[in-house]
């Protein structure tokens, strides 16, 4: 699993990309160099080095992204090189990932194939 | 662990567009489109900000663009602001460019946001200021403005 362990991305400045809790975000993010995390609530897109879905956060849409952690929720189509659905992630939509791992009690409920052409 | 859990980052190389809603405190250290309602805004020194901001507090060392109303608005030497500014309070610190239309509320603490709304309400985002119409009775326009 090349995904930097979560805790590692835990801590981090401001050019990390953060959506707190109680907000909500629509539209279409871009993370750029730096992880973006999610605590809150987003519906769009987003383009990102890292995601990490934390335990509150929910994401609706699509997304583009290098690693992605799941400890929250996420609806929609995912597409990334390595991704991580944690004990309390539900994953519902179409899925490719080059790397997989699914944490014992995560639920995903979908599809699940490889990335067809090199992603982000 | 939470040392990231009292307020959203735009990071600096991030860029968003779209709507934000339940906002209270927000830094923004990349770009920015957004309207947004909120308690405190900072906008980062590399932080581009463009739409209308209502807020309490507002710290601008980046470059904002659009509509701000705020209780407090400080410009740092750093920012660069165009648009226009509705204020109680304002600091604006040596080197700070504001190229913009300046207005005091000082008067008008409570009925701020419905008096602005009357001056050029088609320039409004009709979400965030839309409640405070309530009741709010539209002016003629002043002769010979």
């Amino acid at each position: 699993m090349s995904a930097k362990p979560y805790d590692q991305m835990t801590s981090f400045h401001d050019d990390t990309t953060y959506i707190l809790g109680d907000l909500i975000m629509e539209g279409s993010l871009d993370g750029g160099d730096h992880p973006v995390v999610i605590d809150g609530q987003f519906n769009g897109d987003i383009t990102a080095i890292d995601l990490i879905i934390r335990e509150q956060g929910k994401v609706t849409g699509a997304v583009k992204s290098k690693t992605a952690i799941i400890n929250g929720h996420f609806n929609g189509n995912l597409i990334c090189e390595s991704l991580n659905v944690t004990n309390t992630g539900i994953v519902e939509g179409e899925v490719q990932a080059n790397a997989l791992s699914i944490d014992l009690g995560a639920e995903v409920i979908g599809t699940i194939s490889r990335v067809n052409a090199k992603s982000k | 662990m939470d040392k990231l859990g009292n307020k959203t980052l735009i990071g600096a190389s991030a860029t968003f567009t779209g709507k934000v809603i339940n906002a209270r405190v927000i830094e923004v250290n990349g770009k920015m489109n957004a309207d947004l309602t909120a308690e405190k805004v900072t906008i980062g020194e590399a932080g581009h900000f463009d739409g209308a901001i209502q807020a309490d507090l507002v710290v601008v060392s980046g470059h904002y663009e659009g509509k701000m109303q705020a209780k407090s608005i400080w410009a740092t030497a750093t920012a660069s602001i165009s648009g226009k500014l509705h204020y109680e309070t304002l600091q604006m610190d040596r080197g700070a460019a504001l190229n913009c239309h300046v207005v005091h509320n000082w008067k008008a603490k409570n009925t701020a946001v419905a008096q602005i709304d009357n001056d050029d309400a088609d320039l409004l985002m009709p979400t965030t200021l839309g409640k405070a119409k309530n009741g709010a009775v539209p002016k003629p326009p002043i002769e010979g403005a």
